[in-house]
């Protein structure tokens, strides 16, 4: 007998009753007369909670709310009766943490699989014409305040044009592309727009001044448009935000900030990687050495490192002069009088210079010395992985020629389509010093020499005219036919070097 | 009239109105139930944390294993969880939805959405006819959606039920579509306007339509609460609600000026911690750190603001809320809700959002917490004096197809 209260259902009043549940029949007697009896399987009964009392719903609705609850489950198992499976699964601890188990092996996996390829699979269907409203909308917003119209001779990148337009794609597929040079104010780079636009900025090539670097980074780049990286990756973020949100919901959209721009930083990589793989392909393919766009990689990188030295520099000397007015202080207050700040503390410290091997003894870790820094919050691979890669591709690709000297004469042969602007000379060579590996160089130099488009042009013609309409032969190599009415996706700002902010 | 009936009053009124009912509380009824003492009824909250997170986390799991088809059977259980956790005068409050019920509004909803979706990629005027339709149809979506919510609560048994026709709906929401225009005109505006004459006009539009949103949004919040209490019933009793639009503007406006203080602080927050930023800033993870700086700079200016409006509204709210004679008071106090908000949001952050369910039963109890109930008179003989049957509401579920949600 369970103590327990009735309500009718139509009436608020409360009605002190006792319970029976016996034969698989309920049966509740009150004050008044009042006494009710129904089959325990027409009852709705609700699910048990802690704190709350449990119901026993009649199919009229009227109910009663029984507060001992271990009283009544101990009737209601004596009556064959059974919680539904989410209850037993909800009132049980170690099940429920199975639960949780579940949902974050889910979330794991959609996170390294799921998200990525649902979103490719969507980017792949994603109309031509919304990504070429994208690339030129990009386009449009840098002009003018990141890039101005190109002060490279006419000539020069009419040249570089047809360089490029004369390499293969790795599986003679047609990527249509349109190369832009760009004057800028972000220095030395290449990006590839999802309209096909592939944007070389001046600065890459005054700095580089050598165009197989150069063509490496165009392949590089063609290969952000060949595997559409830039309706992969805006798909990819949306996606990982929605899925963000709905987990995290409510509390904040601010908090989805971090972690989806650390997954947006690792598509990145990984589509930086792939397109290393696909300019590794598309230089083999064409027989051009990797060799200087490893170079100019670890150049870029030098480059970086003496600036973030310089601006230590010039923190260094800041400090200083603070520690002069320390100085002052000190004449003020008198030796020692006044109190040492923490960073004039921190700044003796930082003067010691010490050996590694003196680290090692004092048992000090230095990070930096224990190769690169974990990459999760860059956009790119780090130098240090790219330009290995870079010099195992291009060993690997030597090793191929050396192995195989009598391979038939180059596949590379110019299409016919190429246009015909010839290569200055020294482009079909590669720079002396180029590759590191010095048994491997003269093979290489001898072997890996591009044969150069065979002009077209009369032998009187320059190999190159400053004047493209005066020349007959010359077909704006800009204007790509796109076959396929759906553009073929790039990055909105697939930068080549790691951007500084 | 209810207005006429129910003067505005201020805290002292209510605790005099307190003491003159202790005074003439009638010994308790002769039945035998247990008589809880129902001078003053405060509302308990007995949920906890640990039993919402086994509810909460098994619902997460069907949910992704179901595609989202569980949700429903979620949306039931956790309501079930909060009403029934929720205590006043020693009886608990019950929900009654049916998930097929939600199920069939979330398919609808879903079908709505998708219909847009794929409107917009293929015809741009197809698409502003479905969100036209959309909007068109979202003041009766809401009526229907109050109602369905109040339908299926029940306390002791008795529903409540809701009165407000779509029509009140209409008029009430024809404020947003004016904020709507004068957002998409701005918008529209920025979108439009060439580099060089931007500047002013934008700072025109931003202005006027600051001020705008400023003079609809409270005026548009007491409209809606005026139209979910002022229509609804308890069994066969009606609700009064006779908060003026005053109220909320100063409610608003002191918002604002929380929002101002929020911004000094971190004006000043950001002029003190100017060293370490550069510093920071130095460093390799200068960018990372500049974003989750703004980023926290925003939230704390947020972290101030929603808490006031929680708390105060709700204040606002129950305080002019009356049935019959049964008054509220609700004690909400900003101070709290602004230390749960605050602990809630970092350890959501810690524990990558599974701290979530234990974050919502915290704020659920102490707003249910701190709520009264002042009945003019014996609460038990109120509630039997005042009963009616449900036969209305149970029509009205009937008729209920589907519910949609709306959050407002």
């Amino acid at each position: 007998m369970i103590d327990a209260i009735y309500y009718d259902g139509r009436h608020t009043r409360r009605h002190q009753v006792t319970v029976v549940i016996h034969k698989r029949v309920i049966a509740m007697r009150g004050e008044e007369g009042l006494r009710r009896s129904e089959r325990l399987s027409r009852f709705d009964i609700s699910e048990r909670l802690d704190a709350a009392p449990r119901i026993l719903r009649f199919p009229d609705g009227a109910f009663i709310e029984v507060r001992d609850q271990k009283k009544l489950d101990k009737m209601l198992a004596l009556n064959r009766f059974i919680n539904p499976r989410v209850v037993r699964w909800q009132n049980n601890w170690p099940l429920s943490l199975g639960a949780l188990l579940g949902v974050l092996v889910f979330l794991a996996a959609t996170y390294s699989w799921g998200l990525p390829l649902a979103a490719d699979a969507l980017a792949m269907h994603m109309p031509a014409s919304v990504e070429k409203r994208f690339g030129d909308a990009s386009l449009e917003m840098m002009e003018g305040k990141m890039i101005a119209p190109s002060k490279l001779p006419v000539a020069e990148q009419t040249r570089l044009r047809a360089l490029f337009a004369a390499m293969l794609q790795p599986r003679g597929e047609k990527t249509p592309y349109r190369l832009e040079f760009r004057a800028s104010n972000v220095g030395p780079n290449a990006f590839a727009l999802p309209n096909g636009v592939i944007v070389m900025t001046d600065e890459l090539v005054y700095s580089v001044n050598d165009d197989e670097a150069i063509l490496g980074v165009l392949s590089h780049e063609m290969g952000h448009l060949k595997y559409r990286h830039s309706a992969r990756q805006v798909m990819r973020t949306a996606g990982v935000g929605l899925v963000l949100n709905l987990w995290v919901g409510d509390v904040s959209s601010a908090l989805v900030v971090g972690p989806s721009l650390l997954m947006k930083n690792k598509f990145s990589r990984d589509f930086e990687r792939e397109a290393d793989n696909y300019a590794i392909e598309m230089m083999a393919a064409n027989r051009r050495s990797l060799a200087p766009m490893a170079d100019m990689l670890e150049a870029m990188q030098k480059f970086k490192e003496k600036i973030e030295k310089k601006a230590k520099e010039v923190r260094k000397i800041m400090s200083a002069q603070s520690r002069a007015e320390a100085a002052e202080r000190e004449a003020e207050y008198g030796p020692g009088g006044g109190p040492q700040t923490v960073e004039e503390e921190a700044d003796e410290i930082e003067d010691v210079e010490l050996t590694d091997e003196e680290y090692d003894k004092i048992g000090v870790k230095r990070e930096r010395k224990k190769g690169p820094p974990p990459d999760y919050f860059s956009t790119h691979p780090s130098d240090e992985e790219r330009v290995l890669k870079l010099r195992a591709a291009e060993l690997r690709r030597i090793a191929a020629l050396l192995t195989a000297p009598a391979a038939p004469a180059p596949a590379v042969a110019p299409a016919a389509a190429a246009p015909a602007a010839a290569l200055a000379p020294s482009a079909a060579v590669t720079a002396p010093g180029a590759i590191v590996i010095p048994a491997a160089e003269a093979g290489a130099a001898a072997t890996s020499v591009v044969v150069p488009p065979k002009p077209k042009l009369p032998a009187s013609t320059p190999a190159y005219s400053d004047d493209p309409i005066g020349d007959p032969d010359y077909q704006p190599p800009e204007v790509v036919s796109r076959p396929s009415k759906r553009a073929e996706a790039a990055q909105p700002s697939t930068e080549l070097s790691k951007p500084r902010r | 009239m209810a207005g006429a009936r129910l003067e505005l009053q201020d805290a002292p009124d209510i605790d005099h109105r307190v003491k003159q009912q202790a005074e003439a509380v009638a010994p308790p009824a002769p039945n035998a139930v247990p008589h809880v003492e129902s001078v003053q009824a405060h509302f308990q909250f007995t949920g906890t944390g640990q039993e919402y997170f086994r509810i909460w986390i098994v619902n997460v799991l069907l949910t992704i294993v179901t595609l989202g088809v569980y949700s429903a059977w979620a949306k039931v259980r956790r309501l079930r969880y909060f009403y029934r956790n929720t205590v006043v005068d020693g009886a608990i409050f019950d929900y009654h939805g049916k998930p097929m019920t939600i199920l069939k509004g979330r398919v609808l909803a879903a079908v709505l959405v998708l219909a847009y979706k794929v409107a917009f990629e293929v015809n741009m005027a197809a698409a502003i006819g479905i969100g036209a339709l959309l909007l068109a149809l979202m003041p009766w979506l809401l009526a229907r959606s109050i109602r369905f919510k109040l339908v299926n609560s029940s306390y002791r048994g008795l529903r409540f039920r809701f009165s407000g026709t779509a029509w009140q709906a209409y008029k009430m929401l024809s404020l947003f579509p004016i904020l709507f225009a004068l957002i998409a005109f701005y918008a529209w505006n920025v979108w439009v306007m060439p580099p060089g004459s931007a500047g002013t006009w934008t700072v025109l539009i931003g202005v006027s339509l600051g001020i705008a949103t400023l003079l609809t949004v409270p005026y548009a919040h007491f409209l809606l609460k005026r139209f979910q209490h002022n229509s609804a019933y308890y069994g066969h009793t009606p609700v009064f609600f006779d908060a003026r639009p005053n109220d909320f503007f100063d409610i608003y406006w002191r918002a604002i000026g929380y929002l101002m203080l929020g911004t000094i602080s971190a004006g000043l927050f950001l002029r003190l911690t100017h060293g370490l930023f550069e510093f920071m800033q130095g460093t390799m993870f200068g960018w990372m750190f500049t974003m989750l700086y703004s980023v926290l700079t925003a939230y704390a200016i947020y972290l101030f603001v929603h808490p006031y409006l929680q708390a105060k509204i709700q204040n606002l709210v129950w305080n002019y809320t009356e049935i019959a004679g049964i008054r509220f008071e609700s004690r909400a106090s900003t101070r709290k809700l602004l230390m749960i908000h605050a602990t809630n949001l970092a350890l959501v952050t810690v524990t990558l959002g599974l701290f979530k369910p234990f974050a919502a039963i915290r704020v659920m109890k102490h707003r249910v917490e701190s709520l009264t109930m002042l009945p003019d008179g014996d609460l038990e003989v109120f509630l039997i004096e005042h009963a009616g049957d449900n036969g209305d509401a149970l029509g009205q579920e009937a008729g209920e197809f589907f519910d949609i949600e709306i959050a407002l």
